[in-house]
Formats: structure tokens, sequence, C-alpha cells
């Protein structure tokens, strides 16, 4: 594989596998360096990445073990721990900002109470597209697990949705 | 799509038995048009969804690091580069190996061009194996303190490479 190749067939899938370490890690430095290490290995085997089925869930497999050595090493910060106005900040969307704010970092809270694997679950299948197949691989866990874990994981979602309805959380924009 | 097409899907989607496509649908409805109030929450919730894949992303400075990175790892040089011995050791090989190879061939070619005459060169000399070794050690431990002898030599190159490498980060 030439740098050339690398650069349309692996390089972007960068964006899904820094939001998978962000899940992991939520200091987005740490989740940008999972990443590079991630692509750095990636075209360290470029002669060998053919013989995966698929790179991109190799990679998405790689940035999720990666990112549970960091945790392990200890030495890792979380953003939790930056004094606030330090917090790094996403990127404020069109949508953030039509939307009330609050609803959908309401949901971001909800989201990560979840336990880890139906967090993670969640976010292979329902925002970046996955099949079952493949985050069985990803997370290398059987498939009836994931959908398990998927059941659960929109089951609580929809419960915590319909609490927030009930004590009247304006969901209006 | 039909409104009661996509509350069904809704259900669906709750059950966890919706598939990719249906999914993709859902999405594309829920977050382009104005849902009806019973269908609010899911709006919400993929429009979360969506703001989330949509603005956590890597910026071009991220490849353009990422691009440094691979192209100033040639591996190889840096193996030679930093083990100067190496180049010596393989420069020793290569002359043994070329030296016995024209010794064979002119053997062969001077004599008689049998198999008996290669065969003279793998003779043993030594009667006694035990001595043999003895020899065979002291000449190898003489070759490698030379050889030692000459790397220590090769490393005070490397203080001009270090200094290089400072004018090389101090001048941009």
């Amino acid at each position: 594989m030439v740098l050339e190749e690398f650069k349309t067939r692996v390089l972007p899938v960068k964006n899904k596998l820094y939001r998978f370490a962000l899940r992991f890690l939520s200091n987005e430095d740490e989740a940008q360096d999972v990443v590079q290490e991630v692509l750095i290995k990636a075209w360290n085997k470029r002669e060998e990445l053919h013989l995966y089925r698929s790179v991109e869930a190799w990679c998405m497999q790689v940035t999720r073990n990666l990112s549970l050595n960091r945790l392990k090493s200890g030495h890792y910060r979380d953003t939790e721990e930056l004094p606030d106005g330090q917090q790094a900040n996403h990127e404020q969307s069109p949508y953030d900002q039509a939307e009330t704010q609050d609803v959908l970092q309401t949901i971001d809270q909800l989201l990560q109470r979840l336990p880890p694997a139906q967090q993670q679950v969640l976010q292979l299948r329902d925002m970046e597209g996955y099949a079952y197949q493949e985050i069985g691989e990803i997370l290398e866990m059987p498939l009836a697990q994931v959908k398990v874990n998927l059941f659960r994981a929109r089951k609580t979602l929809r419960e915590q949705l319909i609490k927030m309805d009930a004590y009247g959380i304006d969901q209006h924009s | 799509m039909e409104l009661t097409n996509i509350r069904e899907l809704v259900e669906k989607y709750w059950s966890g038995e919706t598939s990719l496509e249906e999914e993709a649908q859902l999405r594309d409805y829920l977050n382009q048009e104005e849902a009806p109030a019973d269908l609010k929450k899911e709006a919400t919730l993929f429009r979360y969804y969506q703001s989330n894949t949509r603005f956590r992303t890597l910026d071009e400075k991220f490849d353009e690091q990422l691009m440094q990175r691979i192209e100033q790892k040639p591996a190889k040089q840096v193996w030679l580069v930093y083990r100067p011995w190496l180049q010596g050791a393989a420069a020793a090989v290569f002359v043994l190996v070329t030296g016995l190879f024209l010794v064979t061939k002119w053997n062969t070619s001077v004599d008689n061009p049998t198999a008996e005459t290669t065969a003279v060169i793998a003779e043993d000399t030594y009667e006694d194996p035990r001595l043999a070794y003895e020899q065979t050690k002291e000449a190898l431990l003489l070759v490698s303190s030379l050889m030692n002898e000459g790397t220590q030599h090769i490393e005070k190159l490397e203080t001009f490479s270090e200094a290089q490498e400072t004018v090389k980060t101090q001048i941009p």
C-alpha cells in the first residue's frame, strides 16, 4: 500500500476512531494520541492490511485496546479533573445552538451512566452505523451479547427520555 | 414516508429489531421533518446522535502531524545510523565471503577442476578437536576486539550527528 492509497482508504476512518477513543478517554488530547498511534500501526502494517476482512474494524479494535491500555496504565488524565473553564469544549454545532443545549447534554449524561459495554454497542450501532457482525468483531463479543447490550441500552434510554418528558424538560427547539 | 410506517419503525427500533437500512430511514425522517409530538423524544435522541458524530472530528492539523510522523520514519535507515558497528560487521562479512569465494574459485581453476580440490580447503588441519576449538575461539576473539576498537573511533563520529541534529532543530 502506498501513501496515496493509505490516505484515501485508511485515513478517512480517523473520525470514527476518534469518537470511539473518546468513549473510553474523555480527554481529547489522549483520544487524539490514540488515533495517531492506531494509524501509525496501520501504516507500519500496510503490507499485511489486505489480510484483514475489514481494515476499518481492525482499526476500531486497536483503538479500543490502546484506549483500555491507557486507562489501565494509570497516568491517564481525565478532562473532568481539569478546573472549570479549562474544560475541553467541543465545537458548537449549529444544531447545538438551535436545540436547547441542555437536552443534548442531558442525553449525553444519560448515556454515560450506562454500563460501558452498552455505551460502546450503542455508539457503534446508532451513531456510527455498524452491522452487528462488525460490532462483535470490534468488541470481541459474541453476536447475541451485542444484541442484548444494544437492547438494554435503548430500553434504558427510552425510559429515561419518558421520565424527562414527564418532568417537563423542554425538548422543543 | 407515511407517518404510520415511521411509528412502526420507531417501535421496532426500541425493541432492537430494526435493520441498518430502517435505522437510516428513521434518522433521515427524524432529522429533517418536524416530528409529531409523540415522536419528540425519538427526534431529540436522533438529533443527539447526529450532532455527536458530525461535530466530533479531527482536523487537517492532525493529518499533517500524522504524515510528518509517517514520512520521517524510514525504519531501516535509523537501524544503520544508530548502530555504526553493524556497517563494519556487514563489510567484514562481505570481505570474508568474497575472499572465500575467490580462493575456492582460484583453487578449482588452477588445480584439476574436480570436486576433490574443493574438499581440500575444508579439510581438517588439527588432530585434536579441543585444540581446534581453542584456536578458533582465540582467532574470533581477536577479530572481535579489533572490531570493537574500530567501533570506538566510529562512536566519536556520533558527536557530529548529534551536533547536526541540534542545528537542524534550532534552525526551522
